[in-house]
């Protein structure tokens, strides 16, 4: 099994160090901007909710970036983690890949006009490393398949959608 | 100094002028940097140098004053803090209140050090900051909104919706609309600058709220990255390490609550008594296991399970979503006001913050009326026939409302405990805890936590809280023994340690994340290109104590008022501190800070001190 890291948001505290030691590593300056870590909190809503949630790249093992990029910028390293990377100097910045992740993993830096993403930090993720509450592991997983969580994430949209248009048919009959 | 600094600040202050409703950036030559570093400092000497003396706090030349420093929006622990800098409704003196949270982080994000607000705007208007850009923009749809609500439609406006990304709002609520005296600033749902009426002020320019957020990154050397990373893990761990840290991490402030009761620390129905009944109510392991539901909301860069949104799980305010309470709040919402249902305290301390109001003015002021009430000096027609009972809940929440409206008797209460007791006179005049010309102090019973009540009473901007040395010493500061009795040695130490929190101030981070002066130092080295060693830091700080001192002295402080009301001076009734007051040694202790601050019998710096500590600029204050 690779070394791939371990996201338990129950423990995440929403401090957000995660996204800041990213960058920091990544692009040598602190800005969560740059960083291929988002933790999001969520704050509106019924009570409790699950409020703090980092999202980061899975490496999936049937990468979607990886197979929609034209120009053969996205390949998999041939190290243990089977890290899924990007050549920049092949990149063109089309966006394709941005587009093909169900995860929002991939990002796109408005300067460079380049595609980035988490790539593990050579095999010590920062992220993991500095988080306070061990909400971020970086350890042995089972590798990542997209394809069936990306179609749950559609579903739960499809169906929420059908759903909601049938309740405002229903009220406009009224 | 040439090249200073290489990184940390982001070069820049915004200047709003309210009136003209002009805004315009600023740079900061290096020298004020490097002697007075940012935070308090920082605003502190820009105050001085920007303020006449004598005006009104709430006249439209005042300046309220939001600073940042260059260890904010790092991975620092707790760097999301900020100051707020101004001259002080309550006392007319200086005034700095801090606030965690976010905003001081995303403050620098937005592309600013500081933000200086001068003039008063006609209509109600909110500031809109987003990567280096700013506008004034109306807020007529803002109006008697609370801070929570006012928080959430801009958060909502300039953000994605029910999420929190990247941006930050600070509000006052209805209370500094109406200019309660002690109305504080919210930023972030639930982290307040408190201290010395700044909402009030905000208030006074007509400005509802300031929206901060950007894609700017906090500038570092490249080639020092490493070095900062390996501080930043060095403070992380020695303030994980401290004895405040393990507390605050497993029970967040509540869990001081015991340890403080049995010290009898806990202010009890006005200091009239040090016990209650029911303390297992208040412990740590009950409220966070049994009473509250939690959800971790923690500010930037924290380390600990320390803020907490909860719901109440049981008793008569089951239900009830807001903030988990500080330990101040927990007593002075609590025991202060005869409540022992920490639920009870939950809801209240909620509903102070969206009022926006200083918990300890509102403690203190609130739990003055009860015991008139109790002792039947004020009848309740005089209050508008509100059950003011030891222990009412709903009797208290309907006060809070009407302060913060200014309504019937709350308009009264508005002006802030001194100023309430001077008016009602007689015995209230007795029963009224304030410091100075007339600020509440921390929520504590500090008649036998001496340091405290030492350090509130010295303090020049009235609110801040010395470093307590009761229970050890601290090699670092030269401090060999604790300081345990009300004697001139605290006096001393006081001189030592209050240096110290003055330089963190300037650093400006959360206070539970303190570490040693000497990783303090590496790290604002590592990031600015400095060169600081301990005593440097000692000396920034005790710079900004006399700065504070000349600025307090042009303002009419004089030695007198370094002193506390008659109810601090008053024995307690009983715990370990029975029968003990500060009054008999009180002038002795005062003597001896003064003279190991180099200052003279009149508690005002000498003119070789202010040579010492460059504020040769403040001797022209000083009597020929």
């Amino acid at each position: 099994m690779p070394k791939q890291l371990k996201i338990f948001f129950e423990k995440c505290i929403g401090c957000k160090s995660c996204e800041l030691a990213c960058s920091m590593t990544n692009e040598k300056e602190m800005n969560a901007n740059k960083s291929r870590i988002t933790v999001i909190s969520f704050i509106e809503g019924k009570y409790p909710l699950p409020s703090n949630i980092p999202f980061t790249c899975k490496q999936c093992a049937d990468a979607p970036c990886l197979s929609s990029c034209p120009v053969d910028a996205i390949s998999r390293a041939k190290d243990k983690m089977k890290t899924v990377v990007i050549n920049w100097e092949r990149c063109i910045g089309c966006g394709k890949c941005v587009g093909a992740c169900p995860f929002g993993a991939m990002l796109f830096d408005k300067q460079k006009k380049k595609a980035f993403k988490c790539e593990l930090c050579e095999g010590e993720p920062a992220c993991a490393s500095i988080c306070p509450t061990g909400a971020i592991l970086f350890g042995q997983q089972k590798l990542f398949y997209s394809k069936a969580p990306a179609l749950q994430i559609e579903g739960f949209s499809i169906l929420s959608q059908r759903n909601r248009e049938n309740l405002r048919q229903t009220k406009s009959e009224k | 100094m040439s090249g200073y600094p290489k990184g940390g600040y982001m070069q820049k202050i915004l200047r709003v002028d309210l009136s003209e409703r002009e805004i315009s950036e600023e740079l900061l030559g290096s020298d004020l940097l490097s002697q007075y570093i940012g935070g308090t400092g920082l605003g502190v000497r820009l105050l001085y140098d920007e303020l006449k003396p004598g005006i009104d706090p709430f006249s439209s030349e005042n300046r309220l004053i939001f600073m940042t420093g260059p260890l904010n929006g790092t991975l620092v622990p707790g760097s999301g803090t900020y100051a707020v800098i101004s001259r002080n409704t309550l006392t007319g003196l200086a005034t700095a209140a801090q606030a965690n949270g976010f905003f001081g982080a995303r403050l620098k994000y937005a592309g600013y050090d500081a933000i200086i607000v001068q003039g008063c705007s006609e209509g109600p208007v909110y500031l809109h900051i987003e990567d280096g850009k700013a506008e004034i923009v109306d807020a007529s749809g803002l109006v008697g909104k609370d801070s929570f609500e006012t928080d959430m439609l801009l958060r909502k406006k300039y953000g994605e919706d029910g999420i929190e990304d990247r941006i930050s709002v600070a509000a006052i609520g209805p209370a500094g609309e109406k200019r309660v005296r002690f109305a504080c600033i919210v930023s972030d749902r639930g982290h307040i600058a408190a201290s010395g009426g700044v909402g009030a002020i905000m208030g006074s320019k007509n400005l509802k709220a300031i929206v901060v957020h950007g894609d700017r990154g906090v500038p570092i050397d490249p080639l020092e990255k490493e070095a900062f990373l390996q501080c930043v893990k060095q403070w992380r761990e020695e303030a994980q390490n401290t004895a405040m840290g393990k507390t605050v991490d497993k029970y967040g402030s509540i869990g001081f609550f015991i340890p403080y009761h049995s010290r009898r620390w806990v202010p009890v129905k006005n200091l009239t008594t040090n016990v209650f009944p029911g303390e297992e109510c208040f412990e740590g392991e009950y409220i966070r296991g049994k009473l509250h539901r939690m959800q971790p909301r923690s500010c930037h860069g924290c380390t600990f399970h320390h803020c907490h949104t909860v719901e109440v799980r049981k008793g008569p305010y089951k239900g009830t979503v807001g903030e988990e309470p500080e330990y101040e709040i927990l007593a002075g919402f609590g025991p202060n006001w005869g409540i022992y249902d920490p639920g009870a305290v939950t809801m209240l301390n909620s509903l102070n913050d969206q009022l926006g109001m200083d918990a300890k003015e509102a403690s203190f002021m609130i739990s003055m009326i009860m015991e008139g009430y109790e002792k039947g000096i004020i009848r309740k027609q005089e209050i508008d026939g509100i059950d003011l009972k030891w222990g009412n809940v709903e009797a208290a929440a309907e006060l809070l409302k009407r302060i913060s409206r200014r309504e019937g008797i709350g308009d009264l209460l508005a002006e802030g405990v001194m100023r309430a007791a001077h008016q009602l006179g007689g015995e209230f005049l007795d029963m009224a805890v304030f410091v100075k010309r007339g600020n509440a102090p921390h929520i504590h019973d500090p008649r036998v936590r001496w340091g405290t009540l030492f350090t509130q009473a010295i303090s020049n901007t009235g609110s801040q809280e010395g470093v307590d040395m009761t229970s050890r010493g601290s090699p670092e500061l030269g401090i060999e023994k604790p300081t345990s009795e009300p004697d001139e040695y605290l006096g001393e130490v006081q001189a030592k340690t209050g240096p110290a929190r003055q330089f963190a101030e300037c650093l400006i981070f959360c206070y539970y994340q303190s570490c040693s002066l000497k990783t303090m130092a590496q790290t604002l080295n590592c990031l600015t290109g400095a060169d600081y060693d301990v005593e440097d830091c000692l000396k920034v700080g005790r710079r900004v104590i006399n700065l504070l001192r000349m600025f307090n002295k042009r303002e009419g402080m004089t030695k007198e008022d370094d002193c506390f009301s008659s109810r601090l001076g008053q024995p307690p009734m009983d715990g370990p501190g029975k029968g003990k007051s500060w009054v008999p040694t009180f002038e002795k202790a005062r003597n001896a800070y003064y003279r190991a601050m180099g200052w003279g019998e009149d508690g005002m710096p000498t003119r070789e001190t202010l040579e010492k500590l460059d504020l040769g600029f403040t001797i022209p204050m000083l009597p020929k």
